[in-house]
């Protein structure tokens, strides 16, 4: 394979590049105005929602004019809770209203929500029931204004009798959207995004991701995957997309939306696989499948083939699904390869939220599942500082790289350098300009269902211990781990005679306090030091 | 107790490897290594195996083993 170094795509003259949300919505209106926007069922009560396009423009002006009534113009507000359609209508509402959107994300410790509340200088919040108690908290501490995200609605009609509507005229290089993400080092970073930075990124992904039918949206709104490509792609395209509420009833969703295509993170290809299987066991025939399978593969029997001769088993699925994008962390070849057993074509994608987030994604016509797909029109890939090997940092720049991180000269300087932003990830580009990814620069753990974890700030929580004397954490085999040198000598003077269990009951008490995807799986003790490097630091295993 | 323990050691052996460490304090998500997309899987199988509800509230304290053999009993089951 020869590798390279640079690579440019330009954007083709034939793709409609749009520039503020209220422009999103107006050619939405055009493209499909009898298809509804958005669909949400709740599983509990049966209640549902289902908007059409003018209603939804409609409620989106009226959410404008009621925030632009209350003064806010410039103001950040940052919005708590989980997936609903009141917090998609809440984010058009904020961005037309030329505010700005802090997402919060509703798993984090509250220590953790407190510090991005207050580093984002944020003036209103929106929660939604579940956060009422959070909300106050805020509030109290941060004399936020609060309001509930379930009153967005009678919100927007009221502004709708206020009558002042869609005249509000924002900036599309001003910053809109303002998400914290993981650093390597100190505190999460306030990435902010433009609307222009995340409409190129949508126009050049959706014209990448040929959408004919429904969607179904399950990933969290409070990442950029969930919030730009995952939602809006099928809102260009002229779709119907479907809320997920409660991940408890995804696979109810996915039977009942039908989708076409679904957006993901490989956990849930993973959830959606391991599925199959079960109820194939669940049934007693796995081992007929399986040959059924290497037959197949072994007379290159076509997909189209493939998911009429497996269709009871796709009805799970709603029946008319056909791809599956997986991003936000690396997929394993082996979901790639289970979902086309069955015809499902799985398309491998590359995204970073401070490019916004789409760097990279497969094609139809040429799918290189081994890689994180070709980058996408308007962006140029260069591969900084390449080893022997070929392989270096892999940098981006285009019109969807971020303004910078929030009131943090210091770590945009790093990360933003001549328009070109360092990912931290190593890796490089094929004659065909496909990313491949095959490590990391930064110190930074990815797990499957995208969440980003600094080790650093585990290590920190660890070290409140004192009976831990050397930390390093890593992921291994899909878990976060935490290999610890204990204190003997402080073991001894506290008499502690189990130092193994006093940590490990120490790590059990934090598990509960930390967010869920940030839990330490396992614990490995050693008794000598770790290895160090000329600036006495640890050595970090993939050094 | 034992009864019910081993029911639910059973029942979450259909999910996942359960070595002979497992205990009433082991994590159901670090140390089972189970994800946050299983457990909800394996909440609505539970509802339908032990013939109960688990509300979303419900849901998010079940840290431990220990922490769904309490809430079995705490509705009934035995």
């Amino acid at each position: 394979m020869n590798k390279k170094t640079y690579a440019k795509r330009d954007i083709p003259e034939s793709y409609l590049m749009l520039n503020t949300y209220r422009e999103l919505i107006e050619y939405r209106l055009k493209k499909a105005p009898d298809v509804p926007v958005f669909r949400t069922k709740n599983h509990t009560t049966g209640e549902e929602i289902c908007v059409l396009p003018e209603e939804f423009s409609a409620q989106v002006d009226g959410l404008s004019a009621w925030l632009a009534g209350k003064g806010y113009r410039r103001t950040h507000i940052a919005i708590l809770g989980e997936n609903s359609y009141h917090w998609v209508l809440l984010m058009f509402g904020v961005i037309c209203s030329d505010n700005v959107l802090v997402t919060v994300d509703k798993g984090l410790e509250y220590k953790t929500m407190q510090s991005i509340v207050g580093r984002s200088d944020s003036r209103v919040l929106f929660y939604s029931r579940e956060y009422e108690e959070k909300a106050k908290q805020l509030k109290e501490q941060y004399g936020l204004e609060v309001y509930p995200l379930s009153e967005v609605v009678s919100y927007a009609d009221e502004g709708r009798e206020m009558g002042h509507s869609a005249a509000i005229s924002t900036d599309p290089d001003a910053m809109a959207i303002l998400m914290y993400t993981s650093g390597t080092t100190g505190p999460s970073k306030g990435v902010m995004l433009s609307q222009r930075n995340a409409m190129n990124n949508l126009c050049v992904s959706a014209n990448h991701t040929y959408l004919y039918g429904d969607s179904n949206f399950l990933l969290p709104l409070n990442h950029i995957y969930g919030l730009v490509p995952a939602l809006l792609v099928p809102f260009y395209h002229g779709c119907t997309n479907t809320i997920n509420l409660n991940l408890r009833y995804m696979l109810d969703d996915i039977r009942e939306a039908r989708p076409e295509l679904l957006i993901l993170v490989p956990l849930f290809l993973e959830t959606m696989y391991n599925s199959i299987w079960k109820g194939l066991r669940a049934k007693g025939i796995e081992s007929q499948i399986k040959a059924l399978i290497d037959k197949n593969n072994a007379e290159g029997v076509s997909d189209e083939a493939k998911r009429e001769m497996f269709k009871d088993i796709l009805a799970s699925f709603g029946g008319r699904l056909t791809r599956i994008v997986s991003g936000g962390a690396p997929l394993n070849i082996r979901l790639y390869e289970g979902f086309k057993d069955f015809g499902i074509e799985v398309i491998n994608g590359y995204g970073i939220t401070e490019t916004s987030p789409v760097l990279g994604i497969n094609r139809m016509e040429l799918n290189k599942p081994e890689s994180v797909g070709m980058l996408v029109a308007g962006e140029e890939v260069k591969i900084d500082n390449p080893d022997e090997n070929g392989d270096g940092e892999i940098c981006a720049r285009s019109t969807s790289v971020m303004l910078g991180y929030y009131k943090d000269e210091a770590r945009t300087a790093e990360a933003l350098r001549d328009g070109w932003f360092y990912t931290g990830d190593k890796g490089f580009l094929d004659e065909d300009d496909y990313i491949h990814i095959n490590g990391r620069i930064k110190n930074l753990i990815i797990l499957a269902n995208g969440e980003n974890v600094s080790p650093e700030e585990l290590e920190g929580m660890l070290y409140e211990n004192e009976a831990v004397m050397e930390v390093l954490v890593y992921e291994k085999d899909g878990k976060i781990t935490a290999e610890i040198l204990p204190d003997e000598d402080y073991l001894k003077r506290n008499s502690i005679e189990d130092g193994e269990a006093y940590i490990r009951k120490f790590i059990s008490d934090l598990n509960r306090e930390l967010a869920v995807y940030k839990r330490i799986g396992t614990v490995v003790f050693r008794d000598t030091p770790f290895e160090r490097t000329s600036s006495k630091k640890i050595k970090r295993k993939y050094n | 107790m034992n009864g019910l323990k081993d029911r639910v050691l059973a029942f979450l052996s259909e999910y996942t490897q359960l070595d002979e460490t497992v205990n009433e304090d082991s994590q159901l998500i670090a140390d089972l290594g189970l994800s946050s997309l299983s457990l909800m899987e394996i909440v609505n199988d539970a509802e339908d195996v032990f013939s109960i509800t688990i509300s979303d509230e419900e849901l998010t304290g079940l840290v431990t083993v220990g922490d769904v053999i309490s809430l079995l009993e705490k509705k009934g089951v035995q």
